[in-house]
C-alpha cells in the first residue's frame, strides 16, 4: 500500500475518534451512521477534522456517497488528489 | 438615503429601492475570508437581466431552486421575482451516504410544485438532473445555463401584490410535500410588521446569518427581509456553520454585526465548541438582537451561551425569543426587544391534570414547569387560544393555537384536503400548536400534532414510518415513532416497530437496515424499539395512536434506561411494562 493512502485512512480514523470518542476498533466495512450511530453533528465534526488535517474542502456530494469508513476513505481521497 | 422598513407592495419594489443605496449581501468561506460582495444594485441588475431571459417560461411558473448559500441563488430568486415567476426554494443538505434519499426527496417536490424550470449551483446540480430525470421540467442546469437562454426586449409587468412571491415547501414531510403558497402582499405584510413592531431597525443594524436559504427564518427572515430594509448581511453556510460554529461568533465580532437569528440548538452548538482563548479575541458588545426562533425554546440552552460568551461583551439581555411559522410568511410575534428571556413559571402538576397554566408559588410541593414568553402578536394578528371542541379559553388556559392574518397563507400548492384541514373558509389557521396567554403575551408549551422536531428541522412520524414499512418483515401499520425528551432537554426520535421475527440476529439485522434508513434520510439517530405484533394501541376506529404508543413506551422504560438507550442500537421489549432484552 502506498504511503499517502495511509496518510489518508490515518486522518479519517483520527478524525472518527474525535468525533465519537468513545468508539471502539472499527472495521473498514463498518457503516459509519446505521452501526456506530454518527448523528449529522458528529459527522460534521468527523468531517472538519479530515478538511483541517488534509487543507482540503470536502464537497457535498463526497459525503452522499459514503456509507462506510473505507468509501469515506476512497472519497477523501479523490478530492485530495491521492485516488 | 432614507431607511425605508418594508413597507413596498411587492418584492420587486423593495429591490428596485435597496439598489439606490450601498448596501448588500457579503459571502464568507469556511476558513473565514470574504469570497463575494452582492450589493443590491448589482444583485437587481443581474435579476433583471436574468429575468427578461426567464420569461419564456410563462407567468406564474414554478422554478425549483436548490437552495445553497451561495450568490447565484439570489440572482436567480430574484429573477424569478422580476420576471413574475413563482420561486421554490429545496433543501441543499445532504446527510452521510444520503444520495438515494437526497435525490427522491428533491424529485418529489420538484414534481409536487410542477417545476417548469429546475437550478442547482455546481455542488448540487448532478444531484438535481438525477431528480429530475424524467419529469416534465424544461430547463435543469446552473446559472450558467440559464444565461443562455434567449433573451426577450422587456421584462414583463412585474408581480402584482395578489400574485404568489414563492412556493414553500418547510412544512411536508418528505413523502408528502406541502408547499405554502404566499403571496407578495403576505410576505410584504408580515415583513412591515416584523421590523417596525417586533424589532425596530436602525441605519447602524447589520445582520449576520448562517440560516439556510430554505428555511422560513432563512429566506424571508434574511434573504427577504434584509432586502427590505436595505440592511448589509453577512452569510456564512450552513453547512460550514455546523463544522465551525465559532466563524459565527469571529465574524459577527469582526464586522461589529448587531442582529442574528437562530433556532435554540445554534446557540447550543456554538456554546459546547467557545473555549476561554476565543472569547478573549471577540467583541460581541455590538449585538443587539440575538433572535430566538423554529423549535421550543430550552432557557438553559440560552442561558449556557450568555455565559459563555459573556467576557466577550455578549448582554443576555440581547435573546428575542419569537414565535412564527411558513404559513404565514414567518413571525406571528415577538418578545420585548432588549429584555431577555422572560420566563412564566406555572404549577406543573395543575397544567398536567388540568391544562391550567397557573403561576407557580415558591416553596409549594408541586412540580415547577418554566416557559419563556414569545411576547404579543404583531399588529394584524388575530390570536386565539381554543379548547379540542373549538371554544376560546380565557387567558391561562392551555389550548390549539388559532390565528388570522394577512399574512396568512392562500394554502398549501395543488392541495386542497391538507389546506382544508389548517385553514378555515374564514381564514383562520390552525396552527396545531399549543399555548396559553397570560396578560396577552404568548407562551408556546407544546404541539397538538404529531410531529418532531429535531435541531430546529421539523420531521413528521409518517416518514419514519413509512421507512419502516419498507422493510421486507414490516407490514403496514406496524410502525409508531414519536419523541421523547432527552438528558438535556433536546427531542429523541422513538420508533417501535412490531415484528414476528424471534431470531436475535434477523432482528439485529432489521434495526441495522432502519437505523441507515432514517440516517441516510434524515440524519439522526433514532431509538429503535421491537416489540412482539399486537403491542401498538389503536384507537376506538383502529387507526394506530401515537401518543398511546408513547405513553406505553414510556411505561415500559424508565427515564434512566431511555437516556443508556439512547447509546445502543435498539431495544427488544416483550410489550409488557419490563424490557426482557437489549
Amino acid at each position: 500500500m502506498p504511503e499517502a493512502t495511509d496518510k489518508v485512512e490515518r486522518v479519517v480514523r483520527e478524525a472518527l475518534k474525535i468525533a465519537c470518542p468513545d468508539i471502539g476498533i472499527v472495521d473498514g466495512n463498518t457503516h459509519l451512521a446505521s452501526e456506530l450511530g454518527l448523528d449529522s453533528a458528529q459527522v460534521m465534526d468527523m468531517i472538519m477534522e479530515i478538511e483541517d488535517r488534509l487543507d482540503i474542502s470536502i464537497p457535498v456530494a463526497a459525503i452522499a456517497e459514503a456509507h462506510t469508513l473505507n468509501d469515506l476513505c476512497n472519497s477523501v481521497r479523490r478530492v485530495a488528489g491521492e485516488a | 438615503m432614507d431607511l425605508r422598513l418594508a413597507v413596498f407592495p411587492t418584492l420587486t419594489e423593495a429591490l428596485d429601492y435597496a439598489a439606490q443605496g450601498q448596501t448588500g449581501f457579503n459571502y464568507y468561506n469556511g476558513r473565514g475570508d470574504l469570497t463575494t460582495v452582492l450589493p443590491y444594485s448589482e444583485l437587481r441588475e443581474r435579476a433583471r437581466a436574468l429575468g427578461r431571459r426567464l420569461q419564456g417560461l410563462g407567468r406564474g411558473a414554478r422554478v425549483a431552486l436548490v437552495a445553497h448559500t451561495h450568490p447565484d441563488f439570489m440572482v436567480m430568486f430574484y429573477a424569478c421575482q422580476y420576471a413574475a415567476l413563482v420561486p421554490v426554494p429545496l433543501p441543499a443538505a445532504i446527510h452521510l451516504g444520503g444520495h438515494e434519499a437526497y435525490v427522491r426527496h428533491l424529485r418529489q417536490m420538484v414534481s409536487d410544485c410542477k417545476a417548469a424550470a429546475a437550478f442547482a449551483t455546481s455542488d448540487f446540480i448532478d444531484l438535481l438532473r438525477e431528480a429530475a430525470t424524467g419529469l416534465p421540467v424544461q430547463i435543469t442546469g446552473t446559472l450558467a445555463d440559464f444565461d443562455q437562454l434567449p433573451d426577450h426586449a422587456q421584462l414583463p409587468e412585474p408581480p402584482r401584490a395578489d400574485e404568489l412571491a414563492y412556493l414553500q415547501y418547510t412544512s411536508g414531510s418528505t413523502r408528502f410535500p406541502r408547499g405554502t403558497m404566499i403571496t407578495q402582499a403576505s410576505v410584504m405584510h408580515n415583513l412591515e410588521a416584523i421590523f417596525n413592531h417586533g424589532f425596530r431597525l436602525t441605519q447602524e443594524d447589520r445582520f449576520f446569518s448562517w440560516l439556510p436559504y430554505y428555511h422560513d427564518m432563512g429566506l424571508v427572515g434574511i434573504v427577504l427581509g434584509c432586502m427590505a430594509t436595505q440592511r448589509s448581511v453577512d452569510f456564512l453556510g450552513s453547512r460550514e456553520f455546523a463544522m465551525r460554529p465559532r466563524l459565527w461568533l469571529k465574524l459577527m465580532s469582526q464586522n461589529r454585526a448587531t442582529i442574528s437569528f437562530s433556532p435554540p440548538f445554534g446557540y447550543a452548538l456554538a456554546a459546547r465548541r467557545i473555549t476561554p482563548k476565543d472569547t478573549e479575541s471577540l467583541d460581541l458588545s455590538a449585538w443587539r438582537v440575538a433572535g430566538v426562533g423554529a423549535e421550543m425554546i430550552h432557557p438553559e440552552w440560552l442561558e449556557a451561551f450568555a455565559t459563555a460568551l459573556k467576557p466577550a461583551g455578549f448582554k443576555p439581555s440581547a435573546f428575542l425569543p419569537s414565535y412564527g411559522m411558513a404559513e404565514c410568511a414567518l413571525a406571528v410575534s415577538f418578545a420585548t426587544v432588549g429584555a431577555g428571556m422572560q420566563i412564566d413559571s406555572v404549577d406543573g402538576d395543575l397544567l398536567s391534570d388540568t391544562a391550567e397554566a397557573k403561576p407557580y408559588v415558591e416553596g409549594a410541593p408541586t412540580r415547577r414547569k418554566d416557559f419563556v414568553s414569545c411576547g404579543p402578536p404583531l399588529p394584524g394578528f388575530e390570536v386565539e387560544v381554543r379548547a379540542e371542541d373549538g371554544q376560546l379559553l380565557p387567558e391561562r388556559r392551555v389550548g390549539r393555537i388559532h390565528l388570522r392574518s394577512p399574512s396568512v397563507m392562500n394554502g398549501y400548492y395543488n392541495a386542497p384536503e391538507p389546506t382544508a384541514e389548517v385553514l378555515s373558509a374564514d381564514r383562520w389557521l390552525n396552527t396545531g400548536d399549543l399555548g396559553y396567554f397570560a396578560n396577552g403575551v404568548l407562551y408556546l408549551t407544546g404541539r397538538a400534532k404529531d410531529l418532531l422536531i429535531i435541531n430546529g428541522r421539523n420531521i413528521w412520524p409518517q416518514d419514519l414510518e413509512s421507512l419502516a414499512e419498507l422493510q421486507p418483515e414490516v407490514r403496514p401499520t406496524d410502525a409508531s415513532a414519536f419523541s421523547v425528551s432527552g438528558s438535556d432537554g433536546t427531542e429523541v426520535a422513538v420508533l417501535v416497530v412490531q415484528v414476528r421475527e424471534n431470531d436475535p440476529r434477523e432482528q439485529a439485522e432489521l434495526a441495522d437496515r432502519l437505523h441507515e434508513a432514517i440516517s441516510q434520510e434524515f440524519g439522526i439517530r433514532c431509538l429503535i424499539e421491537l416489540v412482539p405484533p399486537h403491542t401498538l394501541p389503536r384507537t376506538s376506529s383502529g387507526k394506530l395512536s401515537r401518543r398511546g404508543t408513547r405513553k406505553d413506551f414510556l411505561d415500559r422504560h424508565d427515564e434512566e434506561r431511555i437516556r443508556e438507550a439512547a447509546y445502543l442500537r435498539f431495544l427488544v421489549s416483550d410489550g409488557g411494562r419490563r424490557p426482557v432484552a437489549a
